[in-house]
């Protein structure tokens, strides 16, 4: 090592590259700045810039895998496809309005329906997932960041511990839920929920209880979000508590106007992150509904799975292409939404 | 002793107050550890219904009263003093004890009548009978053969004493039907009735006879005010019969109690086995070597690229740096579906489906939050250290090798055991590359099939599911403080 090293130290101070042009310090810096940049500018136009371009491509294609010599350019049609949802029954009228099409949900009387036999239901149970998971999710991390922010001997334990679940793969969450959420003699039943006289709920069985009982799994993956709570509750300055304390706030009005304005910004963080990885459940859903069939009623069929199926089961790329295209749309109109909203509840110490 | 004093005099009310305070604090401590010991003993109860069931057999699992620990009813091996018996009707030629002899009894036909009479002797061509039912009359003297006379047959009814009885290739349960003289017995099969008794050369104090023995379940029963361990023989209509292991030969003792009610006595019985049957079904250390190829490696690149780009986004006061960091950010919102299909079918093309590639190359590109943890930390790192070298005549990479990684050599670490998890822990990217079969697959990916193969196997499950995520938690406990301050680092610091 030592050999390699003491060797090329007489002619350095400027790279290999002075040729054409004169290569002051300042440039070869810049040059050397880009160079350090190399991996990331390929990756970018390789894995990421390259295949979205294609990715739009192919979404307006009826590409399959199997059958690449029968591609033909649709034009939107794989959007309009997605986008085909209407009323396609009423109960009032007794009348099918479209015949054809599979029922996705319904609102009141009225039934709905598109093309897609599926995707509006994914599109439901994922959005019902979102407004249901991440609430609990947040509110149950800051819970335990608070928990784990006291003067309590032993409280590192106690970090640990709460942050433990979240190395655990997730594979294994759900085969260790699934059995744990069993209705007759899964533990939360038979040791919590039934001597609180609360029964025996069928969890994985039950269609309304799919967004719950995945909800409850889910909150084994908290772990990052507490320690992110954790540091923002840790960063608040202590003088501020002292000064509530003095003009006689009790603890729930100093949680309320001193710890929830400081770590505003890491709530900020910890929704979007949140909300990008809902939009992408995936795992406990494909493990619990073997191979990602979407449970009883399809109560457990995320948008991800629908996407996952269609491309890599039914090899039916350029349609998935379109699902994905949509799924990012989401992503970044609700991240954008999110960022917007967030000048009026999110306050910056710095003033910024 | 100030405290003290004014504690005991009462008269000063600063030093209660503090005291009070102090044993509020006290208090408010202990309730708080009892609220985390009580949510951390729920959140955590999955992992020991895991722990449990792995080393549990089925038969344990599908017993109701399966405890949590893993356990089984201890039970007491009852040897009852009766003896084992089998009814058996046992048909033979009569024989007459007549004066101390012992006479064949024939039947003989006269006059349309079949008469028992015992052959005695031939006397000058003429057999002399004795009827069998009237002894003591005269002897009877017919002029026929004996040669030509059948035997009469007699049913005794016997319940006969089972033995264990073993010689040579002859071994089994039988019945002792008759001691014969010479060291030879007589044997029923009870399993043949109906074949005839069989002769074996042994005496009978060479078998041992069958006892009625049971496995009884123990039972902790109060009896007279206190609570003793008995086995139950049986469960009456009313109240049960109980065994007393300390006094076996006594009565069983008849109690009234329910045994529906009654607890039985645990006996501590792991079954670790489960976890060398589950390594087998899944192929453990074929997934496991894959895995941790690909984590190894593919954390490798991660690790290089992210720190070669966060060093030139940090030290080189480059043109746009800004922008372009805001773009690798902006890349996190991107769901890699989008950019996943258009890759898969060049992979396809490429033939690495089916291949580690797909799951290691793309890292060695760098991705946004290692790059941005390294940003964060590199930007920490005091500029007039690599000032000095640079006049010591060092160009950027020694510069980088030299101060910049020693320097930041814990984020790097944090960065790859991040990378490592996540790539150990990664479910749906082996799912899609490797496909779904077991074959040269990931752990992640081979747990999950046999999740569906072996779906009525809890024990199984579990004991595979502790084995794939073993080193996740072994990392995790090694190295939780690099951890836990990586995640906060490229969380919220700026």
């Amino acid at each position: 090592m030592a050999t390699v090293h003491s060797a090329p130290t007489t002619q350095v101070q400027t790279p290999a590259v002075e040729k054409g042009f004169k290569l002051t310090p300042r440039r070869a810096q810049i040059l050397w700045g880009y160079f350090f940049l190399i991996p990331w500018i390929i990756g970018f136009f390789l894995f990421l810039l390259g295949p979205m371009i294609a990715s739009l491509y192919l979404s307006m294609t009826d590409y399959n895998i199997q059958r690449p010599g029968e591609t033909h350019f649709i034009d939107t049609d794989n959007y309009e496809k997605i986008f085909s949802l209407q009323v396609i029954r009423s109960d009032e009228d007794e009348v099918d309005f479209k015949s054809g099409y599979t029922e996705a949900f319904r609102i009141a009387s009225l039934h709905f329906g598109s093309r897609d036999h599926e995707v509006w239901k994914a599109i439901q149970v994922t959005l019902t997932f979102a407004v249901i998971s991440l609430p609990v999710n947040l509110g149950l991390a800051l819970f335990f960041a608070l928990l784990t922010n006291t003067k309590v001997p032993g409280v590192r334990l106690f970090r640990t511990i709460y942050y433990l679940p979240s190395v655990i793969p997730a594979v294994v969450s759900a085969t260790v839920f699934q059995q744990f959420l069993r209705g007759q003699d899964g533990w939360l039943n038979l040791y919590l929920l039934s001597p609180l006289g609360l029964g025996k709920p069928e969890w994985l069985q039950e269609p309304s209880l799919a967004v719950p009982a995945l909800t409850i799994i889910g909150t084994w993956g908290i772990g990052t979000t507490m320690l992110m709570f954790l540091a923002g509750l840790q960063n608040v300055p202590t003088e501020l508590y002292e000064a509530s304390q003095v003009d006689g706030a009790n603890y729930w009005s100093r949680f309320r106007n001193v710890t929830l304005p400081m770590i505003s910004p890491v709530i900020l963080y910890n929704l979007v992150i949140g909300l990008i990885g809902t939009f992408q459940y995936f795992v406990v859903a494909y493990i619990l509904t073997p191979r990602g069939a979407g449970g009883n009623e399809l109560s457990m069929y995320f948008y991800n799975l629908h996407l996952y199926r269609e491309a890599y089961v039914f090899f039916d790329m350029g349609y998935a292409s379109a699902l994905a295209w949509i799924l990012f749309i989401v992503v970044l109109i609700v991240t954008i939404l999110v960022f917007r909203s967030s000048s009026r509840w999110v306050f910056y110490a710095g003033g910024k | 002793m100030e405290r003290i004093r004014g504690f005991i005099s009462n008269d000063n009310i600063n030093q209660r107050n503090y005291m009070k305070r102090e044993v509020y604090k006290v208090i408010g401590a202990g309730t708080l550890l009892m609220i985390m010991i009580g949510i951390a003993s729920v959140y955590l109860s999955p992992l020991v219904y895991m722990g449990s069931t792995a080393l549990k057999t089925e038969g344990q699992l599908s017993d109701p009263d399966d405890p949590i620990i893993p356990m089984t009813p201890q039970t007491y091996h009852y040897v009852s003093p009766d003896v084992e018996t089998f009814r058996y009707t046992y048909r033979h030629p009569q024989v007459l004890d007549y004066q101390g002899q012992q006479l064949m009894v024939y039947e003989v036909i006269q006059q349309g009548k079949i008469y028992k009479y015992a052959f005695l002797e031939t006397r000058d061509n003429v057999s002399v009978f004795i009827d069998s039912e009237n002894p003591e009359a005269t002897p009877i003297e017919l002029g026929i053969a004996v040669e030509d006379l059948k035997p009469a047959l007699v049913n005794e009814r016997l319940e006969v004493n089972l033995y264990n009885v073993a010689y040579e290739d002859v071994q089994g349960q039988f019945g002792l039907v008759e001691e014969l003289e010479g060291n030879r017995t007589l044997w029923m099969n009870p399993e043949e009735i109906s074949e005839p008794p069989f002769e074996l050369p042994i005496a009978v104090s060479d078998t041992e006879l069958v006892r009625n023995e049971q496995d009884l379940i123990l039972y902790k029963v109060a009896v007279d005010g206190e609570t003793r361990e008995l086995a139950l023989l049986e469960t009456g209509r009313r109240g049960a019969r109980f065994i007393d292991p300390n006094n076996p030969d006594a009565e069983p003792l008849e109690l009234d109690v329910r045994v529906r009610g009654l607890d039985k006595v645990w006996e501590l019985d792991p079954h670790p086995e489960n976890f060398t049957d589950a390594m087998d079904a899944i192929d453990y250390f074929k997934l496991f070597g894959n895995t941790l190829f690909i984590a190894l490696v593919s954390g490798l690149g991660a690790m290089i690229s992210a720190t070669l780009v966060a060093y030139g986004f940090t030290r080189f006061n480059i043109p746009y740096a800004n922008i372009l960091f805001i773009i690798l950010l902006s890349t996190i919102v991107l769901p890699p579906q989008v950019t996943q299909i258009p890759t898969y079918i060049v992979y396809n093309k490429l033939g690495w489906i089916g291949t580690f590639f797909p799951l290691i190359v793309p890292h060695f590109f760098s991705n946004a939050y290692n790059v941005f943890l390294l940003r964060q930390y590199m930007m920490g790192i005091p500029l007039d250290m690599d000032e000095a070298a640079r006049v010591d005549g060092a160009n950027p990479f020694q510069i980088l090798w030299y101060v910049i990684v020693p320097a930041a050599r814990p984020a790097l670490v944090a960065v790859y055991l991040f990378h490592f998890l996540f790539s150990w822990n990664d479910f749906q990217q082996p799912l899609i590359y490797l496909g779904g079969g077991s074959e040269n697959s990931v752990l992640a990916v081979g747990l999950a099939n046999f999740t569906r193969i072996y779906s009525s196997q809890q024990n199984l499950m579990m004991a595979a599911g502790i084995l794939t995520m073993l080193v996740p938690l072994a990392v995790f406990f090694f190295a939780q403080r690099i951890f836990m301050q990586g995640v906060v680092i490229t969380g919220v610091e700026k």
